[in-house]
Order: structure tokens, then C-alpha cells, then sequence
């Protein structure tokens, strides 16, 4: 599971956002709090940072076996998984900045 | 000339074939089914039973492309009467239904059931009776879904079936009833072929087939099999939750008692979309595979392209809102989604760059199946492009439920699926039924097919930004959708055309026999699927190959010969056991040997448990109590008498045999063992259905301005809180009773069995008790409606582990389990904790947010 961990993560992190984004945008839209608005862009920038050190310490991890002396196979399915963490870290990075780029041009309640 | 297709239809197992006597190989023997009708019946071996699965899932192709027809011919000219308003409806319900639902899905998991076991190097699928079950379920729950017209009562509400319009007060008759309950049964199969599927790819490869070596296709069956078990689970939710609705007078969808009808949407759409891609991504893989073989080259970009297969499944199943953009949600929360839509694009867009790379990089060869996965691409970008442009709020205002987006979401699913499927008919023809379809055919096919499509599609989307809505039965002169609807019917004939010639190609090469094929890899393919004879032995791979590389037969010399302690395990295995089908079991992620498995051999139970599950729901259809309490008692019947161990296990005959030449453990538990694995799904898939009824609780909840509403309360908490106590304490003792037969303390074993059962009879009693609470009804107000459901969920679930439990205490009585042999016993503990968490989740949303 501790392979396949990080690209759940890092596939969860998209979905959590789009999630809470929505619920934000309906909180907003419910109360008058300025504070909310800047709540949602941290959200957005929280959830571009959590992929990028998600998708580092993929890469990162995948160096750490060879170095251990770990089979072979094993260390080239754990770099193989890696480069599946960075890959998918670059398309959830694309997603979740386009979900969150809707908070800049729209109001809540539009 | 009818000897030579009965004959044929013999070899492919679509009818019962003559008595032949036994093979003298004992290996042989083993995987021989029995003779005759009984022999057919019985059948589990996933050659037979896939070509029956595709055979049917064809004709129903077939059936709902006919109605169609039906539906151009109407619309051929304005004002037509040629079909009744009502009839109309029937046709595109369901026309929309089984393409949807009992076509593409079953045969995009028929050609995966077939390719699945020869491209990883396996004898079997690891359920062999689980795909004998999905075929039977699959095959009766059309049965059940097409008699509505022998009843007069077809189905008229659209493949979405949207309430209020598919409630009792708008739609009286059965209609409704027969497409939820059909669905149900084809929806049970496709969880269990999602299931087993997963297991396949991650627990029986070949030696050395790591997870950087699994074929493309693999890849897109395993991301595909997650996609089904996360989105098949939340339809069958909603067909449950629509049904007792109609069925029971729940109020979930009714807005006069704190209902929504934008319930039923989220939860179809949820599944919905999602489905849309659950069909393409698996003909994704077809396209990798029949590009790769045809451009004589690798694929470029393998490890990018697995990675958009991921990306587009997750991301998929983040989409659905895009369905309810004219719903009156809010624009800002619509944007997260239509950012979502236009997001897919990327990984969509990856694949298609990558194909396209290959073919100019390679030496392309222009078979037929390379014809069709060209008219895949040109036709799947092509739909995609207008898929982004409906993903933008204010188009899709515009278009919404026009005949644009059934130009768009057709060019899709036949672009992006039928046309795949059509490429992998031609590709895997000779190794399904070891003949070849007619390539000069084959051309015909697909130029008509490719012309035909367009000409039927192109100009919808032209009759739609005019304004013409679908669904609807005539048109008046004038508009200007006269010429495009002329021309659409044109076209459809035309692709009808395509379709008939196929047919005739699959008559003549294969029943009439002259396809042959002249060698086992007739198109000198890479990958392991071309590695046995065509088509594929009953035993599958006698050695199991050593596998090194992604494409095996463009770059290994030879398939038994690698790791020295790899060819002792395969070749040891090729001469014991003999005596019981046995299968390798390889680790998830380097592949390598851990397990021999003991695969089932024929059985009527399979067929059994289909019949008994059918009766279950016509029962429900037609309130047959006496039937319903029979039906349920023989599928609990026939599903123990399936699970119930063989006596080869039972007498422990399988210990032993042939291990001093393969060296590998036969009895196992724990995550070397498939049936560990299995458990885990379905402990994911119960994770699933929890969550999407906590989802309708909170839903009702957020859209009710009182929670609970006036007269409503919640039962007690002290007795819910007693029976989350026994459930524990059941959990508990099933961990105990693992605890014990791993020291193997028979007593002890049996002792906290009992003690788990009798604590989950105590759960039942417990509950039934507080349900006794008057001002709770499920038909007053829809907050008593999913709360009563949330609690006969888990009474439900609970049950079946009492009868699981149950089971396996009397095969502890029996002794049939030891400190090896425990799996049945493991699995039980898993549920059992399952069981627990889940009923503590449901208390803590139900009494934590409703002021309790």
C-alpha cells in the first residue's frame, strides 16, 4: 500500500479541493464574512503545495532503494511508481489550478 | 452447410458439445468440462463462457440498433406518424439502455475476461465460477429487462429515468420497475467482474511481469475494474433507493416531504459519467495494443499513457455536475466542475499524441483493426473537442438536451467504444475461435461503418444549435432540421450497412470457415496474448511464461527461460498438481511467485445462484411474497453451496502435491492470498454504498430548513448505542477466533465463532427493538425514509454476516481449518470489523447532525 499511497494522495488531494471549494463557494454565498474568500485561494494554494511536496517525495523515495542495496526489480517498480506519482502530479497541479482559478473572475452567489 | 455452424458453434461454446472421451493427459483431464448439456451449463472455462458473453452482448447490439432505425425512420421527415408518441419514447429508452448498460460494458468485459488470462500468463481468471455468474446474471437481467414488452409495460422514461417523471404518479405502470430491477441484476454482475478483474491483474502475472511490464491493456482493464466497483456501486444505490420508492412510498425524491428530485441526478451521475469512461478506457487499451502491433513498434510514451489511463478515471468521477449545469446550482460551484471537464482533456489528449507518434514513428500496417483504431482517434478527438465546448457553462446552456449533445456524447461513445470494440474483434478474432475475419470484408465494414457514422452525427450537431431537442417524436416543417434529419436517416442506413457486413464477415470466416489462419500469431504481435495456440488450450499456459519484458514475443527468445528459480517453479508446475486446476499466485508489485491456488472446477451453482437472484427480483417486481422469501433462501442456498470447499480441500488433499518441484505454499492467507484481496474489494465496495447514503442523508439534510422535521425523531440512542456494543463485541470475538486457529486451538475457534454470532443476533434484536419508535416512518417525511434505510442497510449487511459467520462455524465444527488453512476464517474477522466501523459511521452522522 505504502507504493500506491502517494498517487492516491496526490489524486485525493484534486478531489478534496474540488469538494471543498464547493462547499466554500455555497458558505460563502451563505454568510457575509469577507474572510471566506481568502480562505478559498489558500485552499487552492494548499492544495497546489501538498501535490508538489507530494510528487517530490515520490521522487525523492524512488532514489532511496538503490542506495539501500534493494533488489533490483523491486527498486525499478518503485521508480516506475514514482514517475506515475510526478506524472499525475502534473495533471492534478493543471485541474486543481483551473478549479481554482474560478474563485478569481466569479462571486459566490453568481 | 447448418452441420458446418453447428459444428462451429460446438467448438466455440455456444452449444453443447459432443462426448468425446477423455484425454489420456492428466493436466488435460483436469480442465476438461463435463459432457453434453449438463457439460454446457457447468461450464466455468472463460473461453466458452466469454464467446457466449459476446455473442449475446452482440445481438443485443444488434436489437438496439434496430430500434435506432426506428427511430431515424420517424425522424427521417417532419411531421411524421410512422411511430406512436408513446412507442417513440419506448425506442430511445431503450435504445439508451442496453447500449448503455447490457452492450458496450459486458463486451468490453468479455474481451477483457478473454485476453486477460493469456496477455498476463495465466491459466484462468481467478473466479472462474464468478465469470460463469456474470454471464448468467448478465444474460437473465436482459431477459428481464426485454419481457416488459411481452407485459406491455416498456420502459418510456429515458436511459436517466429523471424522477419525478419515473415515480409512481408519473409513470404508474411496471415500466420503470422492470429497467431497475434488469439493471440490478446486470449491475451485480458487473461489480463481481470488477472485482475478480482487479484481482487478475494484480495477483496472477506471469514470473517477472512487474507492474512497469504490465501491457497497456492490463493497465486500462485494472484502472477500468476500480472505476466499476466506485461507480456501479452508487447506481445500484440509486435503483435501490428509486425502487423502494416506488415499491415502499419513501420520499427521498418527492419535494412535498423534504425530498429533491436533484437526489436522483447526483446519484446517476455519479455513476454516469464515470461510465462513459469505464467504456473508453478499456477500448483505450484496445487502440495501445492494435497500434503497437501494427506499427511494429513499442508504444511511445508507455509509462505517460498509464498515467493518463489513472488520471482520467480519477478526474472522471469528478465531472458529473456537468449533467445538471441547467439544474439551477450556482454558477461558481458549476465552475470547479466545468474546470474539471476541460481538465480530462489533458490526459485524453496525452494518449491520443502517443498513438499518433507511434503510427509515425512505426511502419504501420492498415489492417482492418488498424483502420478502426484510425476512425477511432479522427472520430473520439473529434467528440472530445465538442465535449470541452460543452463543458463551458453558457454553451451547454445553449445545446442542453438538443440533438447537438446526442450528436456530441454518440461521437464519443461510438467513436471512443464501438469502434475500438470493432478493431478488437478483428485483432483477437483468430485467437478467440482460431479463425481470421475476411480483411476485403473488413474494409467495407469499416469504410461503411466510419461514413455511415459521420453522415448520421455530423449533422445532429447542426439540427441542435438550430434547436431541435432530442426525445422528441416529430418536428415541424420550417425549422430548418428537415435536411439534417434527412440525412441523418441516410446515414444510419448506411452504418447499419457497415454492421451487416460485419455480420456476414463473422458467418462466413468463422461458422462457415474460411478465415484459417496459417500460425498461432497471425499478426506478429508483441504481446502474450499471442503466445498460446489459437485459440487458447482449456488449460491455458501448461509452462507458465517467464516474462522480461513488456512486449514478450518481439523481445525475449524464449518464454520458460529466465530466473533460475522462476523456471524451477514453472516447469515444476507444468507437472504437479495434476489432479485439481491449480494457478500461480505472483506478488501485486514485483510479480514475484508466492502461491499455487486451487481454481474451481465446473459447477452448477453459478448458473444456480443467477436463477435464484432473477427470481428475487421479478418477485420484487410483481410482489410475489411467497416467491421473494423462497427466491432469497435458494440464492443464500445456492451462493453457500458455491463457496461450500471441494472435497479435494476438504479431505486436505491439496497439500503436498508437487511442492517438493515448485516449492510453493498451496494453502495461504493474508495478502499472498486472492480471496484476502477479494475481501478487501468488497469491504471497498460496502465503503462506497456507505458513503453514498450518507451522502442522501446529508443531502435531505442541507436542503431541509428543520432537521429533523417536525414529528420526526430519531430512535433512541441508548439501545443504538447497545447494538454498536454487541457489534464490536462481535468483531472482537471473530478477531479472537483468527487469534486462535492461527495457534490452532480448534476449541477456542469454534468457541468465539458462537460468541460472534450470538453478538450479532444481539445487534439485530437490539435495533429491531428501537425501531419500534413510532414517530419514525419512512413514508412521512424523507428524513424518516433515509434514516430507515441507513439502519435496514446495516440490519442487511449484518445478516449476511451472521449467515458468513454461521457458515464458517460450521466449518470449524467440521474441521476443516488448522494454523495454515484459515483464510475463510480471516475474512470473516475482516467483515466482521467492516460491519462495526460501518454501523458506528452511520450513528455518528445520524446523532452527531441531528440535534440528538
Amino acid at each position: 500500500m505504502r507504493y500506491w499511497l502517494p498517487i492516491l494522495t496526490v489524486a485525493g488531494v484534486w478531489f478534496v479541493h474540488l469538494a471543498v471549494s464547493y462547499f466554500l463557494a455555497w458558505a460563502d454565498c451563505a454568510t457575509t464574512w469577507a474572510g471566506l474568500l481568502i480562505i478559498r485561494h489558500v485552499a487552492t494554494a494548499l492544495g497546489l503545495i501538498l501535490i508538489v511536496a507530494l510528487s517530490i517525495r515520490a521522487q525523492r523515495a524512488s532514489a532511496l532503494p538503490a542506495r539501500l542495496g534493494t533488489r533490483r526489480e523491486l527498486a525499478m517498480e518503485q521508480s516506475f511508481l514514482a514517475g506515475l506519482t510526478v506524472t499525475l502530479g502534473l495533471m492534478f497541479i493543471f485541474a486543481t489550478a483551473l478549479a481554482g482559478a474560478a474563485n478569481l473572475f466569479l462571486g459566490p452567489c453568481s | 452447410v447448418i452441420g458446418r455452424i453447428v459444428d462451429r458453434m460446438r467448438q466455440v461454446g455456444l452449444l453443447p458439445e459432443e462426448d468425446e472421451p477423455d484425454p489420456r493427459d492428466p493436466l488435460l483431464r483436469q480442465w476438461k468440462d463435463h459432457e453434453g448439456l449438463y457439460g454446457w451449463l457447468t461450464t466455468v472455462q472463460n473461453g466458452p463462457v466469454v464467446n457466449r458473453y459476446m455473442f449475446a452482448a452482440f445481438a443485443l447490439f444488434v436489437i438496439g440498433g434496430l430500434e435506432a432505425l426506428m427511430m431515424r425512420i420517424q425522424l427521417a421527415r417532419p411531421e411524421n406518424t410512422w411511430v406512436r408518441p408513446d412507442h417513440y419514447n419506448q425506442l430511445f429508452t431503450m435504445h439508451g439502455s442496453i447500449m448503455m448498460f447490457l452492450v458496450t460494458v459486458p463486451l468490453l468485459e468479455g474481451l477483457a475476461s478473454f485476453a486477460l488470462p493469456v496477455l498476463l500468463g495465466a491459466r484462468e481468471l481467478p473466479y472462474p465460477r464468478m465469470t460463469a455468474f456474470g454471464f448468467w446474471t448478465f444474460l437473465f437481467g436482459a431477459i428481464l429487462l426485454y419481457s416488459s414488452r411481452a407485459f406491455g409495460e416498456v420502459p418510456e422514461v429515458g436511459w436517466t429515468s429523471y424522477v419525478p417523471l419515473a415515480s409512481n404518479e408519473f409513470s404508474p405502470n411496471r415500466g420503470v420497475d422492470f429497467w431497475l430491477l434488469g439493471l440490478s441484476v446486470a449491475e451485480v454482475a458487473a461489480l463481481g467482474a470488477g472485482i475478480e478483474l482487479v484481482i487478475a491483474v494484480l495477483k496472477m502475472r506471469a514470473p517477472g511481469m512487474t507492474l512497469s511490464r504490465i501491457p497497456i491493456f492490463a493497465w486500462s482493464i485494472l484502472v477500468t475494474a476500480y472505476a466499476m466497483l466506485f461507480g456501479f456501486t452508487p447506481l445500484l444505490v440509486a435503483t435501490t433507493l428509486l425502487e423502494i420508492e416506488r415499491k415502499l412510498g419513501t420520499r427521498f425524491f418527492d419535494p412535498s416531504a423534504g425530498g429533491d428530485p436533484l437526489l436522483w441526478q447526483h446519484l446517476f451521475w455519479i455513476f454516469g459519467h464515470p461510465d462513459v469512461y469505464i467504456q473508453f478506457i478499456p477500448a483505450a487499451g484496445i487502440i495501445s495494443l492494435v497500434v503497437a502491433t501494427f506499427s511494429r513498434r513499442r508504444l511511445v510514451g508507455e509509462s505517460l499513457i498509464v498515467a493518463s489511463l489513472i488520471a482520467t478515471a480519477i478526474i472522471s468521477f469528478g465531472l458529473w455536475v456537468h449533467h445538471m449545469f441547467s439544474a439551477g446550482l450556482s454558477v461558481l460551484g458549476m465552475s470547479f466542475f466545468a474546470a474539471a471537464s476541460m481538465s480530462i482533456a489533458v490526459p485524453s489528449g496525452i494518449q491520443v499524441v502517443a498513438w499518433i507518434a507511434t503510427l509515425w514513428l512505426g511502419r504501420p500496417v492498415f489492417t482492418t483493426a488498424l483502420l478502426f483504431a484510425l476512425g477511432f482517434i479522427v472520430t473520439f478527438v473529434a467528440g472530445g473537442v465538442t465535449g470541452v465546448m460543452v463543458a463551458s457553462i453558457p454553451f451547454d446552456w445553449q445545446v442542453h438536451d438538443t440533438h447537438f449533445v446526442v450528436g456530441h456524447f454518440h461521437y464519443v461513445l461510438v467513436g471512443g467504444v464501438v469502434f475500438p470494440i470493432f478493431a478488437a474483434f478483428y485483432y483477437w478474432m483468430p485467437k478467440m475461435v482460431g479463425r481470421a475475419l475476411n480483411e476485403r470484408l473488413g474494409r467495407w465494414n469499416f469504410w461503411l461503418m466510419f461514413i455511415g457514422f459521420q453522415i448520421t452525427f455530423f449533422p445532429m450537431h447542426i439540427s441542435g444549435l438550430l434547436g431541435m431537442p432530442r426525445r422528441t417524436y416529430a418536428y415541424p416543417p420550417g425549422l430548418g432540421w428537415d435536411v439534417p434529419n434527412l440525412i441523418s436517416t441516410i446515414g444510419a442506413f448506411i452504418l447499419a450497412l457497415g454492421v451487416a457486413v460485419f455480420m456476414w464477415n463473422a458467418i462466413r470466416s468463422v461458422l462457415l470457415g474460411h478465415g484459417e489462419i496459417h500460425n498461432d500469431n497471425p499478426w506478429d504481435a508483441g504481446t502474450m496474448d499471442w503466445a498460446t495456440t489459437s485459440p487458447p488450450p482449456d488449460e491455458g499456459y501448461r509452462v507458465v511464461p517467464i516474462v522480461s519484458s513488456r512486449y514478450p514475443l518481439w523481445e525475449q527468445k524464449q518464454l520458460d527461460r529466465g530466473d533460475l528459480e522462476y523456471e524451477r517453479i514453472v516447469h515444476g508446475l507444468a507437472e504437479s498438481p495434476t489432479a485439481w486446476r491449480a494457478q500461480l499466485v505472483t506478488s501485486a508489485i514485483t510479480a514475484e511467485p508466492q502461491a499455487i491456488v486451487h481454481l474451481a472446477r465446473p459447477s452448477i451453482w453459478p448458473l444456480l445462484a443467477a436463477i435464484a437472484l432473477t427470481l428475487n427480483f421479478v418477485a420484487t417486481l410483481f410482489d410475489l411474497v411467497g416467491l421473494l422469501i423462497f427466491s432469497t433462501l435458494a440464492t443464500v442456498g445456492a451462493t453457500i453451496g458455491w463457496l461450500w470447499p471441494s472435497r479435494l480441500e476438504r479431505e486436505r488433499r491439496l497439500a503436498g502435491s508437487g511442492s517438493s518441484l515448485h516449492g510453493l505454499p498451496v494453502y495461504t492467507s493474508g495478502t499472498i492470498a486472492p480471496g484476502w484481496w477479494t475481501m478487501i474489494h468488497i469491504v471497498l465496495v460496502i465503503a462506497v454504498a456507505t458513503t453514498c447514503l450518507l451522502f442522501c442523508y446529508f443531502f435531505l439534510h442541507a436542503k431541509a430548513s428543520v432537521w429533523p422535521p417536525p414529528g420526526n425523531a430519531l430512535p433512541e440512542l441508548r439501545p443504538m448505542s447497545w447494538a454498536a456494543i454487541a457489534l464490536v463485541g462481535a468483531a472482537g470475538a471473530t478477531g479472537l477466533a483468527l487469534r486462535a486457529i492461527r495457534a490452532d486451538s480448534q476449541g477456542w475457534l469454534r468457541a468465539w465463532l458462537a460468541c460472534a454470532v450470538l453478538a450479532s443476533g444481539l445487534f439485530l434484536a437490539t435495533v429491531m427493538l428501537a425501531l419500534q419508535e413510532p414517530s419514525l416512518s419512512h413514508a412521512a417525511h424523507a428524513f424518516g425514509s433515509i434514516v430507515l434505510t441507513l439502519v435496514w442497510y446495516q440490519i442487511y449487511m449484518v445478516l449476511a454476516g451472521i449467515i458468513l459467520t454461521g457458515v464458517v462455524l460450521v466449518q470449524a465444527l467440521l474441521g476443516y481449518f488448522d494454523e495454515r488453512r484459515f483464510l475463510a476464517v480471516q475474512n470473516t474477522a475482516i467483515y466482521s470489523a467492516t460491519m462495526a466501523v460501518n454501523w458506528l459511521a452511520i450513528l455518528a452522522a445520524l446523532y452527531f447532525t441531528s440535534g440528538a
